[in-house]
């Protein structure tokens, strides 16, 4: 009779096992995710300034994005999957035509403002130090090789980090000691005879190199 | 003797007319015993392998799918089916991306997914699904969360219960992680490099 019982609560032991059991399936899906390298320097606005000298203030004391260059600043974005650094450079103004002589390309100057996340003496360097206006560095000449924006913690990052707006100024004589801009006054230069009035036009180039 | 022999004649009388109508009908029986046993089968019918590649800024930035990047994810939906006696509910799960070659792990939830009924039963009748767009995309985790689920009664085979789950990656959309796949990079969550997961998809029986 013992043995009888422990059968049969052993039998009803395992059916209830068996009745608590769900089905189940499972199948899977293999991703392979491949990061590859991209290195990219894009101007996103104020790809082309205008700059007009019109009154005698202009030709002493220069034109500013508060007056005389429309839109006076550009808009750069780095996307980057490693650290890097950007260098500029440019010819100096040449006439278009019925104009005559150049515009030295030290006339013209920029500051640089970190919109993105990443902060010049953090992530990244201000090479040269010209952070607002009164610190504004020449226009390098193509070939010089001046680096702008350097690495500082590590610069790798998207357009969220990597965003900068170019404040651009010309015939202000700013004396960055890194690059100074051209000390005389757009006036004395064009009563020298180095250009003519007229329209003149340059190309600066950005670069970006990969580290 | 005389006694008998009346009695031997009666027997045969009776008898004679019982076996004639026991021959004149019969019936015999064929049991048929049908076991209907329960099935809940899960099947990948294609898009077992994905490949998602991260080529240009734009890719890092704003993410990759089936039709945004180039080649973007490839090919960027798969296709699964339950053939199922009874209801039942999907669940999807996956580890963290691992590196072939780089380093670090690029986060589950970066992966997103979305579903789209392609059989006869639909959302909203049959099975639901929260995530039915990519706009309100599923970002995966490491545990088992449900994507589909039952709603009214969902047992049926593939024609039923056809799916087409669409990927996403980086696209910070719905549940997905909310940076970039750039901004994780260059916090040093991951490097350049080729990394990997298995996602498991699973269907349980409802009792």
């Amino acid at each position: 009779m013992k043995k009888f019982v422990i059968l049969l609560s052993l039998l009803f032991a395992f059916q209830f096992a068996v009745k608590a059991q769900v089905a189940i399936d499972d199948d899977i899906v293999i991703f392979n995710v491949h990061l590859l390298e991209t290195f990219e320097i894009n101007v996103t606005a104020g790809g082309v300034q205008e700059i007009t000298f019109l009154g005698p203030d202009d030709y002493n004391y220069g034109v500013t994005e508060a007056g005389g260059i429309v839109s006076g600043t550009s808009t750069v974005t780095v996307n980057a999957t490693g650290t890097w650094d950007m260098t500029i450079e440019a010819d100096d103004f040449s006439p278009l035509p019925g104009f005559s002589g150049s515009i030295d390309i030290d006339n013209l100057g920029f500051w640089i403002e970190s919109t993105g996340s990443y902060n010049f003496g953090d992530e990244l360097v201000l090479t040269n130090g010209n952070d607002a206006p009164e610190n504004s560095l020449a226009m390098p000449i193509t070939g010089s090789d001046v680096v702008i924006i350097g690495n500082g913690t590590g610069n790798t990052g998207g357009e969220a980090e990597n965003t900068f707006e170019f404040h651009w100024e010309m015939g202000t004589m700013r004396a960055n000691p890194a690059g100074p801009m051209n000390p005389a006054t757009m006036f004395s230069q064009l009563a020298a005879g180095l250009f003519s009035l007229g329209d003149f036009t340059t190309t600066a180039t950005l670069t970006l190199r990969k580290l | 003797m005389k006694k008998i022999v009346i009695l031997l004649s009666l027997i045969f009388a009776l008898q004679a007319p019982v076996l004639v109508f026991a021959q004149l009908e019969d019936t015999e029986n064929v049991v048929f015993n049908a076991i209907l046993g329960g099935v809940f089968n899960l099947v990948v019918q294609d898009g077992e392998l994905q490949t998602a590649t991260f080529n240009t800024a734009d890719d890092y930035n704003f993410g990759i799918s089936e039709s945004i990047g180039t080649p973007g994810i490839d090919p960027g939906f798969t296709t699964v089916a339950m053939e199922a006696t009874g209801n039942w509910y999907l669940q999807i799960g996956a580890p963290d991306f691992t590196p072939i070659s780089g380093t670090g792990t690029i986060p589950i939830d970066n992966l997103g997914v979305w579903c789209e009924a392609t059989g006869t039963h639909q959302f909203g009748t049959e099975v639901s699904c929260a995530f039915q767009t990519a706009e309100t995309a599923l970002g995966l985790q490491n545990a088992n969360v449900t994507l589909i689920d039952l709603l009214t009664n969902n047992s049926g085979g593939a024609p039923e219960n056809q799916f087409v789950l669409h990927w996403l990656m980086g696209t910070m959309q719905g549940s997905m992680n909310i940076e970039s796949m750039f901004a994780q990079l260059s916090a040093g969550q991951f490097s350049q490099g080729t990394y990997t997961t298995t996602v498991v998809l699973t269907m349980t029986e409802i009792p």
